[in-house]
C-alpha cells in the first residue's frame, strides 16, 4: 500500500480528497506548490503513520484556524509529532 | 551469454541503443546520472525479466514508450530528472508488481492516470515537478476493472 506520495510542483487543482485517509500506511504526503483549493479534509486525521506533510504554496487552500506552522510560517511538517499536531487542528 | 545486471553510472554516453531489447535476460538496468540522451527505446518492452529500470538523472527525451507497460515483472521504475514529456500512460496501471515509481522533474502533462490507484503493491509514487493538471482525487478514483483516460 502506498507509503509515499509526492506530487508537489505541479498544477493540480481542486480539493485534497478525503479518500486519501484510506491510505493507512501513508508516511509522507507532499502536495506543496500546486493550485489546490478548499478545506483540508478532517478525515486525514486517520493517517496515524503520517510523519511528513507539506501543503504550502497552494494559495487558495484554506488554512485552518490555530493551525501550527513551521518556523517559516508554512504548512510543512517533518516529524510525526508535528504532523499529528497539525491534523488535530483540522 | 547475457548480462543479468547492467550497472553503469557516472559515465558520459549517448542514446540508449535500441538493441538493448535483445538482452532478454536482463533483470536490472541501472544507468542513472549519465548523459544519456534521446528516447527510451520501445524495444525495452522485450525485456520481460526486467525488475528495475533506473535511468534517472540523464537527458532522456520524448514520451514514455507504451511498450514499457509490457514489463510485467517491473518493480522499480525511476525515470526522474530527465527531459521526458507527453502524458503519463494510463497503461502503467498494468504493471501489477510496481513498487516504486519515480518520474519527478520531467515535462509530463495531463492528468495523473486513475489506473495508478489500482497498483496494490505501489509504495512510493513521486510525480513531482512536472506540469500535471487535474485533481488529486483522480488518483484514488479507483475502478479496478475499467481504466479510463480522458
Amino acid at each position: 500500500m502506498l507509503a509515499n506520495l509526492t506530487l508537489d510542483g505541479n498544477s493540480l487543482t481542486g480539493q485534497i480528497p478525503s479518500a486519501l485517509s484510506g491510505l493507512k500506511e501513508l508516511v509522507s504526503l507532499h502536495l506543496y506548490s500546486n493550485q489546490l483549493t478548499g478545506k483540508i479534509p478532517a478525515e486525514l486525521r486517520r493517517l496515524q503513520q503520517l510523519s511528513k506533510l507539506s501543503l504550502f504554496k497552494n494559495p487558495s487552500l484554506e488554512v485552518p484556524d490555530e493551525c501550527p506552522l513551521n518556523t517559516e510560517g508554512q504548512m510543512c511538517y517533518k516529524s510525526r509529532a508535528d504532523v499529528q499536531a497539525f491534523l488535530l487542528c483540522l | 551469454m547475457y548480462a543479468r545486471r547492467h550497472g553503469l553510472f557516472g559515465l558520459q554516453l549517448g542514446p540508449i541503443p535500441s538493441c538493448i531489447g535483445k538482452l532478454t535476460q536482463l533483470e536490472t538496468i541501472d544507468l542513472h546520472n549519465n548523459k544519456l540522451n534521446g528516447p527510451i527505446p520501445p524495444s525495452i518492452g522485450k525485456l520481460s525479466n526486467l525488475r528495475s529500470l533506473v535511468v534517472h538523472g540523464n537527458e532522456l527525451s520524448g514520451q514514455i514508450p507504451v511498450e514499457i507497460t509490457k514489463l510485467l515483472a517491473l518493480k522499480t521504475l525511476w525515470i526522474g530528472d530527465n527531459q521526458l514529456d507527453g502524458k503519463i500512460p494510463m497503461q502503467l496501471g498494468y504493471l501489477r508488481n510496481l513498487e516504486s515509481l519515480q518520474a519527478r522533474n520531467n515535462h509530463f502533462v495531463g492528468k495523473i492516470p486513475a489506473s495508478l490507484g489500482t497498483l496494490a503493491k505501489l509504495e512510493t509514487c513521486d510525480l513531482s515537478w512536472n506540469q500535471l493538471t487535474g485533481c488529486v482525487a483522480r488518483f484514488y478514483n479507483v475502478c479496478p476493472l475499467v481504466f479510463t483516460d480522458t
